[in-house]
């Protein structure tokens, strides 16, 4: 059995070896990407005030700084915590293919479904801490945690992913074999509301499917 | 020369090796605890929404988890990334000799001076994600970062720090060779709002000596 390490998976490895295929978008992405959910006055007065610090500090943060100072708080916000439904951090995903790979790593952000560990990830966060960081694909990374995702979950469903490097979120769609990457939304501008509206179309989507709402 | 890393330290062998001294209480920790900043009602309203994620949480979270979710986003609320002179720092590390052991770790939270990295340090925090974790001694940990930063800074003044356990909080000050060890700040109770004042008190005593030094 090979084993394959999320952080070094490549798109290009992964097209190849799991027959997946980008394209250029899918309907589900598009529409999670059209996210029109209502932002509070509260809401926006917070975001407003962590993407200061974003702006004056993200040159210099390092990763850890980066995710106590901007992620962990935006995540926060949106607020994923239920009886059966968490944010989770590092844990650890794995899953054997049929043809002998096995993908295996810990996941930076995981939205999943179960409140003490997660049972049934939904969508997979890799995180970086600059727009030029040099090692790695982090498509590639978010990609393969997505892929076990959708192997453990084996409900046919879409498994949602995003990919942070310094400001730039994009967000990922995998169904079936095929996946679309959607452009970089920059959280130093005013496209960190579309950011805060897509994680919380995320989380209505994730409420849905373990039938919060 | 002997290394001693941060996380291999006890309060006993830093007492012994470093000549300290534990006291009940220190003009230096009664005046960042007597803080009397006052919290907002928005920053009332966000500090209520991260306790009830603590609270729901917190008996399940990895250190990372209690890290994202928590302190981070607390620490971040007390605003030291907007300051001019010192900003809030996460995994730096730090080294200092001192006689004939040489004290170094990365120090898991940090107020210095320095915007883009940390130049004087004023607050060492160490972390740890459950009030029953077995590995270390925190408290000395925190000291241990202490120490080194009143020997790198060499100005008399004293240092602060803090340990987390869980959801409990102990502020420390190092006064020369004494330090005190405050009593537990509770953040799943209404305790939260002291913790929340301690930080912002820290902030607005470093924006002041600042300020007069930059007069």
């Amino acid at each position: 059995m090979e084993k394959w390490n999320f952080r070094d998976c490549t798109t290009e490895q992964l097209d190849e070896t799991f027959d997946l295929e980008q394209v250029i978008s899918l309907p589900l992405l598009e529409e999670w990407l059209a996210a029109s959910e209502e932002i509070t006055e509260l809401e926006k007065n917070i975001l407003l005030f962590y993407q200061s610090q974003l702006i004056l500090n993200h040159a210099n943060w390092n990763e850890q700084e980066l995710i106590q100072n901007f992620i962990g708080p935006v995540l926060a916000l949106v607020q994923f915590t239920t009886p059966k439904s968490n944010a989770f951090s590092e844990r650890p995903l794995k899953y054997t293919f049929p043809n002998g790979i096995e993908l295996i790593g810990e996941v930076d952000g995981l939205i999943a479904g179960g409140k003490k560990k997660p049972k049934v990830p939904y969508c997979c966060i890799q995180e970086f801490k600059k727009e030029n960081d040099a090692k790695g694909d982090p498509t590639g990374q978010a990609l393969s945690a997505m892929l076990v995702a959708q192997a453990l979950n084996n409900d046919g469903l879409a498994v949602y992913g995003g990919v942070i490097r310094g400001q730039e979120w994009s967000f990922i769609l995998l169904e079936g074999n095929q996946y679309a990457v959607s452009l970089e939304f920059n959280a130093a501008k005013n496209e960190l509301f579309q950011i805060f509206q897509i994680l919380k179309r995320l989380k209505r989507t994730v409420f849905q499917r373990i039938e919060i709402i | 020369m002997e290394k001693w890393n941060f996380r291999d330290c006890t309060i006993v062998k830093l007492r012994k090796a470093f000549k300290l001294e534990r006291v009940k209480n220190l003009p230096s920790l009664d005046l960042l605890l007597s803080s009397d900043f006052k919290e907002t009602e928005i920053d009332r309203i966000i500090l209520l929404r991260f306790q009830n994620i603590l609270n729901e949480n917190i008996d399940y979270w990895n250190e990372q988890e209690l890290n994202v979710n928590f302190i981070g986003p607390l620490i971040s609320l007390s605003n030291f990334g907007n300051e001019r002179y010192f900003n809030s720092f996460s995994e730096r590390s730090l080294s200092y000799q001192i006689n004939d052991r040489e004290l170094s770790g990365k120090v898991d939270g940090m107020i210095a001076s320095g915007k883009e990295e940390p130049e004087a340090p004023y607050f060492c925090l160490q972390e740890y994600k459950r009030e029953t974790d077995p590995d270390g001694d925190p408290a000395a940990q925190a000291l241990a970062a202490m120490l080194v930063a009143q020997k790198m800074n060499d100005n008399g003044e004293p240092v602060y720090g803090a340990y987390i356990r869980g959801r409990n909080w102990f502020f420390i000050a190092l006064e020369g060779n004494n330090f005190a060890i405050s009593e537990q700040f509770n953040a799943a109770k209404n305790e939260i709002f002291d913790i929340f004042r301690i930080l912002n008190g820290l902030r607005i005593m470093l924006e002041k000596k600042f300020n007069n030094q930059n007069i």
